[in-house]
């Protein structure tokens, strides 16, 4: 049941939306109060507060850098462009900027639902890409220390590279653990040059 | 004040594939605009302004800007299905006008140009799901004609039985109008679920009814009593085409003609006069009747046509219709309603015609919830938070039917 598809719910989250007062600022409000979302205005900048909400919307048209607290590598929530021009450098600047989904002016009465489950899945898939990454960057840097446990043990067990690997392999999948832990694990008990040492 | 006439449209499909519910709709709105003008109780008269899309979506568009631009029609009523509402969308905008829509539908939509009367979700497919799960159990099949309405209808129902541990056994879909639907019948005799959940329209539902209904002299397990059959948009228009193969559908709405209170029964002796002892009564009559009778109370309480006020004084408190009162969301510009959920009685010596009968009604008014903001409908009064907010990513809280 857990691949089931679920109705996306926005009760209870918070918005700051980064547009001068108008109505396309009005009726994105609008939307997202029906939505169940506790939503403040700000402008010409975001306050240091705006870090803590659930979601940011800003104005792609007459935004810049300094109107954001935080560095532009960093995407601390999902953001929503609200684009007026389609100038290509306005619309690089708002995807730089973060925006991984956008609606386009006039705001009418409908698009900031279909935009939020955009957004908010693009995001959650993003951040589970960037886990996925880190993990796999932080197995590929211990790559000298499965070398050496393998030798460890082709040298305590007599056998070939091959079968001290798949050794290495069922002692992690029968301890749970990945093959590079196991490996550092043995390095750190028999002593090893290299032991409970990762390098990047 | 003296307003004179007010136009108002009246977009409705009287010919093409759904004329049989677009008539209906037609000729609620023509009636409750007979009757303002006859009664003697404002001081202005509605002018009817007729527009014949014929089924066809392109149509209402044209038909709408039409009574906008040439007739200086501020107020429409009508549009049934998604599609057509949607293409009306941009020229209410233009316009500034208002639409009323009275139409059960999918939700999911919040336009500031419109009225809706009719069901959404919480009002329809849930309350139907918690009514027959318990009963039935909670293996469903589910069908439905391949467009939207019937995708999220089912998609909702998926989401409702995986919250109570129910299993959906298949779920089907062919294209409007097809009536080829043997293998729908082999696969549902083979995986004999507990009940069917039918989202078809139209010839595909007929077809599908009727050999359901042959079905069920082979087999007794698939009777009405041991695998019912659900639907959310079934009503009166359809039951004459139907015939026996209606017995011991089950359907919910926010209109049956079965309805027992004082006003229903001096509403339909008014109609039965007017159209006549074998018309029935559905609310795709009645949901275009009861909006006509809002505009006009709403006008005379504000004092002025203008869409803007309109909406406004709707939203203020709720309003006198011949039926009852009905009270319009602010937020979300959607009606309170009360489900219920009614079986079929077909023709019997007793019964010169089929008729729905009310097996459940909500204990009141439900609130209009198109987004499922505050869907979770056994644990809290739907449609009132009661609880703290917390995000929740889209996962919590789930729709629930049986609370164990």
């Amino acid at each position: 049941m857990s691949s089931l598809f679920r109705t996306p719910s926005f009760r209870g989250w918070s918005a700051t939306v980064l547009h001068k007062p108008h109505s396309d600022r009005d009726a994105v409000c609008r939307q997202l109060d029906r939505l169940g979302i506790a939503t403040s205005t700000a402008w010409p900048e975001l306050p240091e507060e705006a870090r803590q909400a659930d979601l940011v919307i800003f104005d792609a048209d007459a935004g810049h850098d300094a109107q954001f607290p935080w560095p532009v590598e960093e995407l601390p929530m999902p953001m929503i462009a609200l684009m007026g021009s389609e100038a290509p450098g306005r619309v690089e600047w708002a995807i730089r900027r973060g925006a991984i989904a956008h609606l386009s002016k006039p705001i009418a009465s409908s698009g900031v639902y279909g935009a939020l489950v955009v957004a908010t899945r693009t995001f959650a898939m993003r951040r589970a890409s960037e886990d996925r990454i880190a993990k796999l960057e932080a197995r590929l840097a211990c790559r000298p220390q499965v070398a050496e446990a393998i030798i460890l043990l082709m040298q305590h067990q007599g056998g070939d590279a091959e079968s001290a690997y798949k050794l290495l392999q069922d002692m992690a999948m029968a301890s749970r653990q990945t093959m590079e832990d196991v490996a550092l694990d043995l390095l750190a008990r028999s002593g090893g040059q290299n032991a409970g040492r990762r390098e990047a | 004040m003296a307003f004179g006439e007010i136009p108002v449209g009246v977009l409705f499909s009287k010919s093409g594939s759904y004329a049989a519910i677009g008539q209906e709709g037609y000729w609620g709105a023509r009636i409750a605009i007979d009757e303002i003008n006859a009664s003697g109780l404002f001081d202005f008269r509605f002018l009817r302004v007729d527009g014949d899309p014929r089924g066809a979506a392109e149509n209402y568009a044209v038909e709408a800007e039409r009574m906008m631009r040439e007739a200086g029609c501020r107020h429409i009523i009508g549009t049934q299905t998604s599609s057509s509402r949607k293409e009306v969308l941009p020229v209410m905008e233009r316009g500034r006008g208002l639409l009323w829509y009275t139409t059960p539908y999918e939700g999911f939509e919040s336009h500031d140009r419109v009225v809706y009367t009719g069901a959404c979700p919480n009002q329809g497919v849930v309350p139907l799901f918690r009514h027959i799960v318990p009963e039935s159990g909670r293996r469903a099949f589910l069908l439905g004609s391949n467009y939207i309405w019937g995708w999220e209808t089912n998609r909702i129902a998926r989401e409702l039985l995986a919250g109570c541990d129910g299993e959906v056994l298949g779920e089907r879909y062919v294209a409007i109008g097809d009536e080829n639907i043997d293998h729908l019948i082999v696969e549902i005799r083979e995986k004999r679920p507990d009940f069917i959940f039918n989202n078809l329209i139209g010839e595909s539902s007929y077809a599908f009814l009727r050999a359901m209904k042959q079905l069920a002299k082979e087999d007794p397990a698939f009777a009405p009593n041991r695998c019912p059959i659900l639907s959310c948009n079934l009503t009166e228009a359809e039951l004459p085409v139907l015939g026996a193969a209606a017995e011991g559908l089950v359907s919910t709405s926010t209109y049956f003609e079965t309805l027992d209170t004082p006003e229903n029964q001096d509403f339909l002796s008014r109609l039965e006069g007017l159209r006549g002892p074998d018309a029935s009564i559905s609310s795709m009559f009645v949901g275009p009747y009861e909006a006509v009778w809002l505009l006009a109370r709403a006008i005379e309480a504000c004092g002025s046509d203008a869409p803007d006020h309109v909406l406004a004084e709707l939203c203020r408190r709720p309003h006198r219709t011949p039926l009852r009162d009905i009270r319009i969301d602010p937020q979300t510009q959607h009606a309170y309603l009360q489900p219920l959920i009614a079986v079929v009685e077909t023709t019997g010596p007793e019964r010169p015609r089929s008729r729905f009968r009310i097996i459940e009604k909500t204990s009141g008014p439900l609130a209009p919830d198109p987004y499922l903001v505050h869907y979770d409908p056994l644990e809290s009064n739907a449609g009132s938070s009661g609880e703290a907010p917390v995000p929740d990513n889209g996962n919590t809280p789930r729709l629930r039917l049986v609370s164990s």
